[in-house]
C-alpha cells in the first residue's frame, strides 16, 4: 500500500508555508490524483471531484502562510477533500444514490463515456462478492474499509482523517471483516 | 469466523493492514497451519479483502493544472496583499497571464485530452509523430489490473496488465490510429474505408472489422501480433506488409524480418482473467507474475531460475501466488510486504 514518507510532507509543508512554489506543485503530484479517486466515490462526478480537489488546492496555497496541520499533511488535505465531498452531497441530495451505488460501483464491464469521463474496471465474481459485503456494511464500516483498500491509508491515517481514535478504526475494520467473512462464506450466486 | 474474540480479529484486522508487527503476524499463520479448516476459511477471506483496490479514473489531468494555476493568478491579482511569486523557475508557472476564472472543464476553444490514471501512475505531456498534434487519451493498468474499453465507434480493446493504450481525443474521426504498450485483444467495428491502426512495439497492424492481440512489453525481446479471426496486415520498419488471417501470428523484434506463425491460443486468454505459462523458464515467467499479480518476486538460487513451469492461473491476491509457487512448483516463499524471495525446499 503506498504511503507517503512523513519526513518529505513535513519538509513540504516548511516550504510551502515559505511560499514555495515548486512544493506545492509537488504536493499537487503527489495527491491530487489520489484525492480525485477519493472524492468521486462520494460525488460519484468526475467533474465534481476535479472540482472539489481543486478548490482544496486553491485554499492551500492561498491559506500557505498559516498552514499547520493538526496530524500530517495527507490527513489535513483527506479530511478537507472529504469535509467538501460530504458538503458537496447535502447539496445536491446525492447521499441516498451514493449509499446505494457504492455497493454496485464494480458491476457492469468497462465502458468509457467521453463525455462524462467515466471508467469502471471490470472485475470478476470476487468483486460480486465483496459488492454484496459492501453494501452489508454499515455507512461508517464502508467508508472506512474504502479509505483502507481503495485509497490506500492506513489505520493511523485514517483516524487522523476523520478525527477519531485508532482503536476506534480497528473496530471498524473488524466489523467490515466479518461482513466479509460472513458473504465470503456464503459462496459467489 | 464467529467462533474468534474481538482481540483474534482485531489481530487478523493488523494482518491483513500489514500493519502487525513480525511475532504478530507468525502468529496470524499459525492458526491457518495449525487449523487448516480455518486455513482455507482465511485463504478465502483474504482474497476477498484484497480484491478492493483502486479505481480507473478518466480525467484531464493538465488541464486541471492549468486551471488550478489560472484561479490562483486571478486570485493574486485581485487581493493586492498576497504577494505574487517571483519570477518563474523550474516547471512552476503561477505567475503566467492573467485570465477570467474559468471551470477547468469549460475551457473555451481548448482540446480537452483525457488520461486514465490507476494507482497513481502518472502521464505527462503526450506527443504524435513528434508534433502534438492532437491531444490523446490515455488508458494505464497497473499491476495486477485489467480493463476493457469500449471506443465511440463499438470497437472493443481488452486491455492488459501493466498495460498503457492511448486513443486520440477525436477517435474515431481521423484515421483510427491508437498506441500500445503491454498487451490487448482488440475486436474492431469494421468503419466503411478506414481501417483500424495499432502501433505497438516494433510493428504497426492495420485492421478491418477483426479481432487480435498485439503484445509489446518493455520486458519483451519481440513484438507479437496474432490474429483470433479476421485480417490483419502488420508492417515494420523492415519488412513490406505482411498479412495475416485467422490463428495466425507474428513475431517481430523490427530488425530481422519474421515469419508468419500459427497462433498460440494461450496468448489470449488474460482478456477473460487468465494467465497461462507453458513451458517457460521460471526467470522468464517472473515479469508475467510480477504483472499479473502485482507481486515483486526475487529469486537467489540460479537453478531455480531455469525451471521450467506451466499453469493455468487466475487473477487473484498476492496469497493466491503464495500458495500457487509453494504447492505446484514446490518453491518456498518468504513474503515481506509485496516482495516474495523464493527458494529451493
Amino acid at each position: 500500500m503506498p504511503t507517503p514518507q512523513t519526513d518529505l510532507d513535513v519538509e513540504l509543508v516548511a516550504r510551502l508555508r515559505r511560499g514555495d512554489e515548486q512544493a506545492f506543485r509537488a504536493i499537487w503530484d503527489q495527491y491530487h490524483d489520489r484525492l480525485i479517486k477519493f472524492v468521486y466515490r462520494y460525488t460519484r462526478s468526475t467533474d465534481a471531484a476535479a472540482d472539489i480537489v481543486q478548490s482544496v488546492f486553491f485554499t492551500l496555497w492561498r491559506e500557505r502562510e498559516t498552514l499547520a496541520p493538526r496530524t500530517t499533511l495527507l490527513s489535513h488535505l483527506y479530511g478537507g477533500a472529504r469535509f467538501r465531498a460530504l458538503r458537496e452531497l447535502r447539496h445536491t441530495r446525492v447521499e441516498r444514490a451514493y449509499e446505494a451505488t457504492v455497493g454496485a460501483e464494480h458491476d457492469t464491464e468497462a465502458r468509457v463515456a467521453w463525455n462524462a469521463g467515466e471508467a469502471v474496471v471490470e472485475h470478476d465474481e470476487r468483486m460480486q462478492l465483496v459488492n454484496t459485503a459492501l453494501s452489508q456494511m454499515t455507512p461508517r464500516v464502508r467508508e472506512i474499509f474504502l479509505l483502507h483498500r481503495k485509497d490506500g491509508l492506513t489505520a493511523p491515517q485514517i483516524a487522523a482523517t476523520l478525527g477519531i481514535k485508532v482503536q476506534v478504526v480497528y473496530n471498524k475494520l473488524s466489523l467490515a471483516l466479518k461482513v466479509l467473512a460472513k458473504v465470503t462464506a456464503q459462496g459467489p450466486e | 469466523m464467529n467462533h474468534l474474540s474481538d482481540t483474534d480479529r482485531i489481530q487478523l484486522v493488523r494482518y491483513l493492514t500489514e500493519e502487525s508487527t513480525p511475532e504478530e503476524r507468525a502468529e496470524v499463520e499459525r492458526w491457518s497451519i495449525e487449523d487448516p479448516q480455518w486455513g482455507h476459511q482465511f485463504q478465502q477471506l483474504r482474497r476477498s479483502w484484497e480484491a478492493c483496490g483502486p479505481d480507473v479514473l478518466v480525467y484531464d489531468q493538465e488541464a486541471l493544472w492549468a486551471s488550478l494555476e489560472r484561479m490562483i493568478q486571478a486570485d493574486t491579482e485581485s487581493v493586492p496583499k498576497y504577494v505574487a511569486g517571483p519570477a518563474v523557475r523550474g516547471t512552476g508557472s503561477l505567475g503566467t497571464q492573467p485570465l477570467r476564472r474559468r471551470s477547468w472543464y469549460t475551457l473555451a476553444g481548448a482540446v480537452v485530452a483525457l488520461l486514465a490514471i490507476v494507482a497513481g501512475w502518472r502521464v505527462g505531456t503526450l506527443y504524435l509523430g513528434g508534433h502534438r498534434s492532437v491531444a490523446m487519451a490515455v488508458y494505464t493498468t497497473g499491476n495486477g489490473q485489467r480493463a476493457n474499453i469500449t471506443l465511440t465507434d463499438g470497437t472493443t480493446v481488452a486491455l492488459g496488465v501493466a498495460s498503457r493504450l492511448e486513443v486520440p481525443a477525436d477517435y474515431p474521426a481521423g484515421d483510427r490510429t491508437v498506441r500500445l504498450q503491454g498487451e490487448a485483444v482488440v475486436t474492431v467495428m469494421h468503419h466503411t474505408g478506414i481501417p483500424f491502426t495499432v502501433l505497438v512495439g516494433s510493428a504497426t497492424a492495420r485492421v478491418m472489422g477483426t479481432s487480435f492481440l498485439v503484445r509489446n512489453y518493455a520486458t519483451d525481446r519481440l513484438t507479437t501480433v496474432a490474429v483470433r479471426d479476421g485480417k490483419v496486415s502488420v508492417q515494420t520498419a523492415v519488412q513490406p506488409p505482411v498479412v495475416l488471417t485467422t490463428a495466425q501470428q507474428l513475431m517481430t523484434d523490427g530488425v530481422k524480418a519474421a515469419s508468419v506463425q500459427p497462433a498460440d491460443w494461450t496468448q489470449f486468454s488474460f482478456a477473460t482473467g487468465t494467465l497461462v505459462l507453458h513451458r517457460r523458464r521460471l526467470s522468464d515467467a517472473i515479469p508475467e507474475l510480477d504483472r499479473w499479480y502485482n507481486a515483486d518476486i526475487r529469486v537467489n538460487d540460479t537453478a531455480l531460475q531455469h525451471q521450467v513451469v506451466n499453469g493455468t492461473l487466475t487473477a487473484g491476491s498476492l496469497s493466491d501466488l503464495e500458495s500457487i509457487l509453494e504447492l505446484s512448483y514446490d518453491v518456498h516463499v518468504m513474503r515481506n510486504g509485496r516482495i516474495l524471495t523464493l527458494s529451493a525446499r
